[in-house]
C-alpha cells in the first residue's frame, strides 16, 4: 500500500509491539514507522531501533503483570499512550502429546496467551476510542497440527479472547482483531529447520513449499500489512476478526 | 497504478470502492446493468463504463475483452453484482432460485475464467469476490441467498488454489449488515423494518450498521500489494456481528 501509492496510514498514531527485536514485530514496528505512526519497540531486553524513526525501545516481560503495568504507566506520563497496541510476544516449543513436557506447555501458555491477555488488558484499561488491538494469532490458532499441542492451544484461546475482548470494547470504540500467520520465514522457523537438520530429518519447509498454492513461504515483511491496514482508517468497521496470510496455505 | 475491473458498482459498495480506487489513482472499468447510475457515476469519476447484464452468459466474456481493450489489462478483479431474492420456502419456483445461482454464483466464475488471462500478466493479480456474513449465517426466506454467498467461499478456495502459482491471489469480503439500497429486499421482508433495524443495531457490538466507505477499505487493501501473502481466504467487516 505505501510503495504504490505513499499514503501514509498511520500518522498521528502511537503504536506498540511486543516481541518486537526480531522476525514478525521487528516488520510490524517497521511498517507501522514507515506509515507515520510512533512506534514503541518491546522486548525481553529493550530492542534495537536503529534505522527506525522516531521508534523507542523498552524491555518487558510480558508474562510480568505488574511490570506490564509499570511499562504502560511510564508510557502515560511520558505522553506516549500507545492507540494501536500489537501483542505479539510469542514462543514456540514443538513435541508430539506424549513428549510434551508440562514446563513446556506451561511456557507457551504463559507468553503466547496469559502475556497477551495481560498486555492487550493494560492497554484496553487505558486505551480510547478509536484505538486498535491487533494480536498475532496463527494459522494453528484455526486448526491443530502434529507437533502443535501447546502452540496451537495457546494460538486458539487468543483467537477465542480477541472475539471477546472485542465484543467487550465495540461499545467504547476499540477494535479488537488477529492477523493468522501461515508459514512465514522467521527465526522461529530457521531455527526449527536447524533442529531438524541435526536430527537428520528433512527439511519442513520443502514439504510445506509444495502444499502452499503460491509455493513458497512468507516474509515478515508481507505480513506486516495487514497489521497496518487493521491499524488504518480503512478497516474502521472490522472487528473481531482472524485475517489469514498464508499464501492459501490453508485452502491447498 | 493499477487497472481495476469492478462487476456491479454503479451504488453501494461497488460505488465506494470504484471511488476509493479512483482517488489513489488506479484506473477502472466499471460494468454494471444500472446505466443511468454507472454511466453518471464514471463520467464524474474519470472511469470507463460498459452496461451489462449478468443473466446473460455471453455477459463475463465481453466484459473482460472490454476492460482489456479499454485499460490494457487487468490487474484487480472485484466481482461485487449480487441479487438478493426473499420468498417463503414455497414461493421459491426454480427460476428465482436459477436466477440467484446464476448472478450470484455462475457470473463470478466465470468472469474469474474470463478475466484468467489478462490477470496472469499483471505483477500484482487479485481477485475480491463479494460474498456475505450470509455466508455465516442465515436468514429465513433468503435461501437463494445464503446458498449462494456460502458457494462463494467454496470458490475462492478452489480458485485459491489453482490460481496461486500463477501469483493471482483470490480472496471474498464478507460484508454484514451495510447501509445501502441492495439491503430494500430484506427489510421489506421483515413485519416491523424500523424495529428491526433498530433491533439489529443493537446486536452489533459496534452499534451500527456499516457504509460502503468501511467496505471499500477491505477491497483496495486486497488489492494492494500490502495483502500480497494473502489468497485464498476470506475478511468480514462487520462490527463485530458474527463474532459473539
Amino acid at each position: 500500500m505505501a510503495k504504490e501509492t505513499e499514503m501514509q496510514l498511520l500518522t498521528g498514531r502511537t503504536a506498540l509491539v511486543t516481541g518486537a527485536a526480531r522476525g514478525i514485530g521487528r516488520a510490524v514496528a517497521e511498517a507501522m514507522a514507515s506509515h507515520g505512526a510512533r512506534v514503541i519497540m518491546a522486548d525481553l531486553t529493550a530492542p534495537d531501533v536503529a534505522g527506525i524513526p522516531g521508534a523507542e525501545a523498552i524491555a518487558l516481560d510480558v508474562t510480568d503483570e505488574a511490570a506490564t503495568e509499570r511499562a504502560f504507566d511510564a508510557l502515560q506520563d511520558r505522553r506516549l499512550l500507545p492507540d494501536v497496541v500489537v501483542p505479539n510476544a510469542g514462543i514456540l516449543h514443538l513435541a508430539t502429546t506424549t513428549a510434551m513436557p508440562l514446563q513446556h506447555f506451561t511456557d507457551v501458555m504463559n507468553v503466547n496467551l496469559t502475556g497477551a491477555f495481560l498486555t492487550a488488558r493494560a492497554a484496553a484499561t487505558r486505551m480510547s476510542a478509536g484505538g486498535r488491538i491487533i494480536f498475532t494469532a496463527s494459522l494453528f490458532g484455526l486448526r491443530g497440527g502434529a507437533g502443535n499441542v501447546a502452540y496451537s492451544a495457546s494460538k486458539f484461546g487468543m483467537v477465542g479472547m480477541m472475539q471477546s475482548m472485542a465484543a467487550d470494547l465495540a461499545e467504547r470504540d476499540i477494535a479488537v482483531n488477529a492477523v493468522g500467520p501461515g508459514q512465514i520465514q522467521t527465526e522461529m522457523i530457521e531455527k526449527l529447520v536447524e533442529t531438524r537438520l541435526a536430527e537428520g530429518l528433512p527439511d519442513p519447509r520443502e514439504r510445506l513449499r509444495a502444499r502452499i498454492p503460491m509455493g513458497r513461504l512468507g516474509t515478515p515483511q508481507e505480513l506486516a500489512g495487514s497489521y497496518v491496514w487493521l491499524a488504518s482508517d480503512l478497516a474502521g468497521y472490522i472487528t473481531g476478526q482472524t485475517i489469514v496470510v498464508d499464501g492459501g496455505w490453508q485452502v491447498g | 497504478m493499477g487497472n481495476i475491473l469492478i462487476v456491479g458498482g454503479a451504488t453501494g459498495i461497488g460505488r465506494a470502492a470504484l471511488m476509493a480506487f479512483r482517488a489513489q489513482g488506479d484506473e477502472v472499468f466499471l460494468a454494471d446493468v444500472n446505466d443511468g447510475a454507472g454511466r453518471a457515476l464514471c463520467e464524474e469519476q474519470g472511469a470507463h463504463f460498459l452496461h451489462a447484464d449478468l443473466a446473460d452468459p455471453a455477459a463475463p466474456r465481453a466484459i473482460t475483452d472490454a476492460c482489456v481493450t479499454a485499460l490494457g489489462g487487468i490487474d484487480t478483479l472485484f466481482v461485487n453484482a449480487g441479487v438478493l431474492a426473499s420468498a417463503p420456502l414455497a414461493g421459491w419456483t426454480p427460476e428465482l432460485w436459477q436466477r440467484s445461482v446464476a448472478i450470484n454464483l455462475g457470473a463470478p466464475f466465470f468472469l474469474v475464467q474470463a478475466a484468467a488471462e489478462a490477470l496472469r500478466l499483471s505483477a500484482n493479480a487479485s481477485i475480491v469476490l463479494t460474498a456475505s456474513t450470509g455466508a455465516l449465517r442465515g436468514h429465513a426466506q433468503m435461501h437463494g441467498y445464503h446458498a449462494t454467498k456460502t458457494g462463494l467461499i467454496g470458490l475462492v478456495r478452489s480458485l485459491g488454489d489453482e490460481l496461486g502459482p500463477d501469483g493471482i491471489r483470490v480472496n471474498a469480503v464478507l460484508p454484514g449488515f451495510i447501509d445501502t439500497p441492495f439491503n430494500a429486499p430484506f427489510w421489506a421482508a421483515q413485519d416491523d423494518a424500523d424495529a428491526a433495524q433498530q433491533k439489529l443495531a443493537a446486536s452489533i457490538p459496534m452499534r451500527r450498521q456499516g457504509t460502503p466507505e468501511d467496505v471499500a477499505g477491505v477491497v483496495t487493501f486486497l488489492a494492494s500489494a500490502a495483502a500480497r501473502y494473502v489468497t485464498g481466504t476470506q475478511i468480514v467487516v462487520d462490527g463485530g456481528y458474527s463474532a459473539v
